[in-house]
């Protein structure tokens, strides 16, 4: 199977009086198609490896390959047309803007797509209605629930149909069933659409749920046996 | 970016942003409305003052003067100093002679409340003044009904007048034009040619209202004046300054009455255009203060925009972080950022306009009803100062916008 993310020697470096060697020469392959947690203890360096995935972050040498193009060096409008077309991002908080109702925020992608607003809309309703919110379209977030506010994040990060789901604590402001209930999603996005999905976790309940689990730790991919610095559990 | 300004959502995200804040939105947007409406209506009321001003001089030749007589002051040729002097029609025609760049100079005859007028049992003690028709040339008479004493009358001696229009008022009640009409002065018989007044408050020696004119020819044999003359009026040719061809016709004036070089009290001159230039001055003056009040309050708006669109930037870091993350490229938040400075200052603007124009149209109803004055600003003026406003509200928003265009996505996604 073709491997959607490549990394080889990707190596960052928080400057300050004491830099910060926060990445240390990660590789690492996720192919296409498959559902990865990443787990590590707070400061491991997993939020900037999701980071540099999400081209929210620039690394400092290695080379990172998304589906095949060479991500680094890029301008922040060519970063911004990738994110847009090619990731979708859910995160921990939810990150809705309170102000626009839920279809509206499922839009807001397509919206710097330059797609008509009557195309957008139809498109974030379809998005809606895979994830049982059709009825909550027009409500703002402040008047939804949390398992409803991550759906609505998780259908605006399907909306552009992007190659890669990148999930940040996707269930750490949730509740044991609801959290059951997003990662359902996961799966089925997963099995039935071969999305390629990388949850990031703290929840070894999360983790066991993936098809692989990286483990992180102070900034390399800790291993054990594997020389790729890759540990395959699950 | 196209796309963004014929979008709804846009727009809607616009007014969602504004109306989030209601006090502040408000604060702001009053800071503009009040800078515009300030500049405008102090501009606006300057130029009004101005014509208000300007009207005491109505009909009035810009680029005339009048020369009175005084006692001189200096002894000169053997005569003694505090000799009374008179000017007579030579000086008229010398003045003609060495002064070329005089348009027309008009000598007036005047005997101040010595011409009783009667019509009937209506009587009325007027001032009678001898003119001849240049004297239209220095002061355009108003004229209520009929016309103005002509070459005609002056040249045949005719026994015709001009009734001021409160003498007419006085010895014809009820009757607005008394054209045609014959009235007696000093009990001789004149015909009444015409009914006129002031165009404003300033006159030569009396407002026309209260005088009754004469042909000059007519007025010399009724009050027996031969050809001595009270004032001189003249008006200089387009492009001629007073002040350069004063020295002139002082020393031709000087020269034939025997009058010291240097004395300078012995001839009073009146310049209407230095007070026309005076008034001008005044005016740019009162404009330059207007316009540095306006724009100093103007200034104080656009800095409550820019300060406002900082703080939205700085509540919105996270927010705009969220949209970058999803595929926002730095010009689409540098477009709404501006878009919402410019969006407040367009109503809030719009809104100051308009009051200044309300404030402005009152003034003139106001004014009105003694005499029709419009009070206003011009159309370009009013649109000047919006453009200026909107230009300089959306640069303000211009270094927050930048400052947001600038935020690293980790970064804004980190801002708690």
């Amino acid at each position: 199977m073709d491997a959607m993310i490549s990394l080889r020697d990707v190596n960052k470096t928080y400057p300050g009086a004491v830099p910060l060697h926060v990445l240390k020469g990660i590789n690492l392959e996720i192919r296409k198609g498959e559902l990865v947690s990443i787990m590590g203890a707070s400061g491991s360096g997993k939020s900037t490896l999701l980071n540099i995935l999400g081209i929210l972050d620039n690394y400092d040498s290695g080379d990172y390959y998304l589906d095949g193009t060479l991500i680094k060096d890029l301008s922040e409008n060519r970063a911004a047309e990738y994110r847009n077309r090619m990731i979708g991002f859910v995160f921990q908080s939810f990150n809705l803007i309170n102000y626009k109702n839920a279809v509206e925020n499922v839009a807001l992608p397509l919206f710097y797509q330059g797609m008509s607003r009557k195309r957008r809309n139809a498109l974030a309703m379809e998005q809606l209605e895979r994830m049982g919110l059709a009825d909550r379209a027009h409500h703002l977030p402040g008047e939804l629930s949390g398992g409803q506010k991550q759906r609505v994040a998780i259908a605006r990060a399907l909306v552009t149909k992007p190659s890669i789901i990148l999930a940040d604590e996707p269930t750490g402001a949730l509740d044991s069933r609801t959290s059951a209930d997003v990662m359902e999603i996961f799966k089925a996005l997963n099995r039935e659409e071969g999305m390629t999905t990388v949850i990031v976790t703290h929840d070894p309940g999360v983790g066991a749920q993936t098809d692989r689990l990286i483990r992180i730790s102070d900034g390399v991919i800790a291993d054990g046996c594997d020389t790729n610095r890759i540990i395959t559990e699950a | 970016m196209k796309t963004a300004l014929f979008d709804i959502e846009n727009w809607k995200e616009i007014g969602a942003t504004l109306s989030r804040n209601k006090t502040r939105t408000f604060l702001t947007g009053f800071g503009i409305f009040w800078g515009v409406a300030m500049l405008a209506l102090l501009l606006g009321g300057a130029g009004t003052l101005q014509v208000l001003l300007s009207r005491n001089f109505d009909g009035f030749a810009s680029n005339s003067g009048a020369i009175i007589t005084n006692s001189t002051t200096l002894p000169y040729k053997g005569n003694a100093k505090g000799r009374r002097w008179s000017l007579d029609l030579t000086d008229v025609e010398r003045l003609k002679q060495s002064v070329p760049e005089l348009k027309a100079v008009v000598p007036i005859f005047q005997s101040w409340g010595s011409a009783s007028c009667r019509n009937g049992r209506y009587t009325f003690s007027a001032t009678a003044q001898g003119a001849g028709p240049e004297y239209a040339e220095v002061n355009l008479p108003r004229l209520y009904g009929g016309r103005f004493i002509n070459a005609a009358d002056e040249a045949q001696e005719r026994k015709v007048v001009v009734l001021g229009k409160k003498v007419a008022n006085e010895i014809f009640p009820g009757d607005p034009d008394p054209t045609g009409r014959k009235v007696q002065i000093n009990g001789v018989t004149y015909s009444i040619v015409g009914v006129a007044g002031n165009y404003s408050e300033a006159s030569i020696n009396g407002p026309l209202d209260e005088k009754v004119v004469l042909p000059s020819s007519t007025f010399r044999k009724a009050f027996g004046r031969a050809d001595k003359v009270d004032f001189l009026t003249f008006v200089a040719r387009d492009g001629v300054k007073i002040k350069d061809v004063l020295p002139r016709i002082r020393s031709t004036i000087y020269r034939r009455h025997a009058i010291h070089p240097d004395d300078e009290s012995a001839v009073w001159v009146i310049d209407v255009s230095e007070m026309f230039e005076q008034i001008g001055t005044l005016f740019s003056g009162v404009r330059m203060l207007a316009l540095f009040i306006g724009i100093s309050t103007l200034l104080a708006g656009i800095i409550g925009v820019g300060n406002i669109m900082w703080v939205i930037v700085k509540e919105r870091t996270q927010e705009i972080g969220v949209r970058r993350a999803i595929g926002a490229k730095p010009r689409d938040i540098v477009a709404q950022v501006l878009s919402e400075g410019a969006v407040l200052t367009i109503v809030a603007g719009t809104a100051g306009i308009c009051f200044a124009a309300l404030v402005l149209g009152v003034a003139s109803m106001a004014l009105s009803m003694e005499q029709p004055t419009n009070v206003q600003m011009s159309f370009g003026t009013a649109m000047s100062i919006l453009a200026t406003f909107v230009v300089l509200g959306t640069l303000a928003g211009l270094i927050p916008s930048l400052k947001a265009m600038k935020i690293k996505p980790i970064e804004a996604l980190n801002d708690k």
